[in-house]
């Protein structure tokens, strides 16, 4: 699984690209995320816009740190969001959101198995020693 | 400046950096009749390739007219006695289109990574190495620093299976002097057996300085580009660099005749805006700004309403790298909240 794929399998899209980049701008630059979307058809601007700020308020609960800098933009059939991840600075500094975010996202999804099968939605079969 | 008698080969990158001017728009056909033209101009290497190289078509940088294998796939079989290059930035291209374009018939490869971060570069010069590729370690930015780091970065690439370092001065803001100290630094750390090469934009109208002081320091291969069809101010103009070189005894293995016809023929009716320094142009100079963003900045300009200079020089203060297309757009919002 790369991210390319994560962003066709997970995020829905037909064709997925990931970038990489660093900077090694001192002092460090905070975490960055751009993504950008291409639609089929035209963007509806008012369902996107609150979609992304449904999503931030939902990811916000498991990492404070982040943001929407800019965006949504609408350019035609582009659509793009500018993120920023800052850490929480426990163990890594405050930069670092990219590492506290995978942390953070690993930690929330165990909460979700977890929350599942304590209403009972997922049932785990006793494995035979 | 005694440089008489020195060979040196010249690399054309207006197939390859001049997409930035088109904004990766060139017909395969325009590929090929450049490409045949250099070649018979007599140019020992010629770049093609989408301008941010291997996996470089994408919403951030533009999609290219073409796949980077059909362009290849239609000029490499074409070629009597230029060899191809390709350019590849890790993050962006992958091992497979490495694999993709050495399979289409390139002779070299470059890996390009930011000044600093040669590390990146291993699995890709590995690979290039093992398929038996000229392969170039590219220190893009190379104003971001000083002769000794990249010394200690070459050593990596050099490590990893590189026969040849290009110090790269993607923003044109290099001056002589910056040139004469990096490329020296490498040339005298180095054994014969691995080439020193210096790539050059115009944007302070050094290109052609810096290349001759490249080559008194010890450069063998010298990139330009014909009519200097590059991003930014353009590359080096091969044509002048050319006509320069042979009047100072310098064997480049180039026509000046032809190169100047290539030039004003073929190269300069496909420029779709004329490749010259202006105030964006000289900005990135100025600047440090990494060349390809200028019509990057031009657009937001235009869809923001903030000025591309002010954009630009703000993307020199933060110290933007090389990929980093992204932030000119929200440097540009942030800018326009501002003046809000």
């Amino acid at each position: 699984m790369t991210t390319s794929g994560a962003v066709e399998k997970v995020g829905g899209a037909k064709k997925g690209k990931a970038i990489i980049i660093l900077n090694p701008a001192e002092p460090p630059l905070m975490m960055r995320d751009t993504i950008h979307c291409l639609t089929e058809t035209e963007p509806d601007q008012e369902a996107i816009t609150k979609s992304v700020h449904d999503m931030l308020k939902e990811v916000q609960k498991y990492v404070p740190g982040y943001t929407l800098k800019n965006g949504p933009v609408f350019d035609g059939n582009r659509v793009s969001i500018f993120m920023e991840v800052e850490g929480l600075g426990d163990y890594l500094p405050k930069y670092a959101g990219n590492l506290d975010i995978m942390t953070a996202a690993a930690t929330r999804t165990a909460e979700m198995f977890a929350e599942e099968i304590e209403n009972g939605t997922l049932i785990l079969k006793k494995l035979i020693a | 400046m005694d440089i008489k008698g020195k060979k040196i080969k010249l690399h054309d990158n207006a197939l390859r950096d001049g997409m930035h001017s088109v904004s990766h728009q060139f017909s395969t056909d325009d590929m090929v009749l450049l490409a045949t033209s250099l070649d018979a101009a007599g140019m020992a290497l010629i770049e093609v390739t989408h301008g941010d190289g291997l996996g470089g078509s994408s919403v951030n940088y533009g999609f290219g007219r073409h796949t980077n294998e059909e362009y290849l796939k239609a000029v490499i079989p074409k070629m009597k006695n230029a060899k191809v290059s390709t350019l590849l930035l890790p993050g962006l291209g992958t091992v497979e289109d490495l694999l993709m374009a050495a399979d289409c018939g390139i002779s070299t490869i470059r890996v390009a990574t930011h000044c600093t971060e040669a590390d990146v570069s291993e699995q890709h010069i590995k690979k290039a190495r093992e398929l038996g590729l000229d392969t170039v370690g590219f220190l893009m930015m190379a104003h971001l620093n000083s002769p000794e780091g990249l010394l200690e970065q070459a050593k990596k690439m050099v490590d990893y299976g590189a026969n040849c370092i290009y110090v790269t001065d993607s923003a044109g803001y290099l001056l002589p002097d910056d040139v004469t100290s990096r490329i020296g630094t490498l040339h005298d750390a180095f054994s014969d057996e691995i080439e020193i090469g210096f790539h050059g934009h115009h944007n302070l109208a050094m290109g052609v300085a810096n290349s001759l002081a490249a080559v008194e320091a010890g450069a063998k291969r010298i990139d330009g580009s014909v009519a200097g069809f590059g991003a930014g101010a353009g590359n080096t103009p091969l044509e002048v660099f050319t006509a320069v070189c042979d009047r100072m005894g310098v064997e480049t293995g180039v026509n000046v005749d032809k190169i100047m016809d290539v030039a004003e023929d073929i190269a300069l009716p496909m420029m779709t805006t004329p490749t010259r320094i202006d105030r964006d142009s000289l900005t990135l100079g100025y600047a440090g700004v990494y060349s390809s963003f200028l019509l990057h900045a031009k657009r937001a300009e235009k869809k923001h309403g903030v000025s591309s200079r002010a954009i630009l020089m703000e993307l020199g203060r933060m110290g933007a790298v090389g990929g980093q297309e992204d932030m000119i757009e929200d440097v540009a919002l942030e800018m326009k909240k501002k003046s809000a």
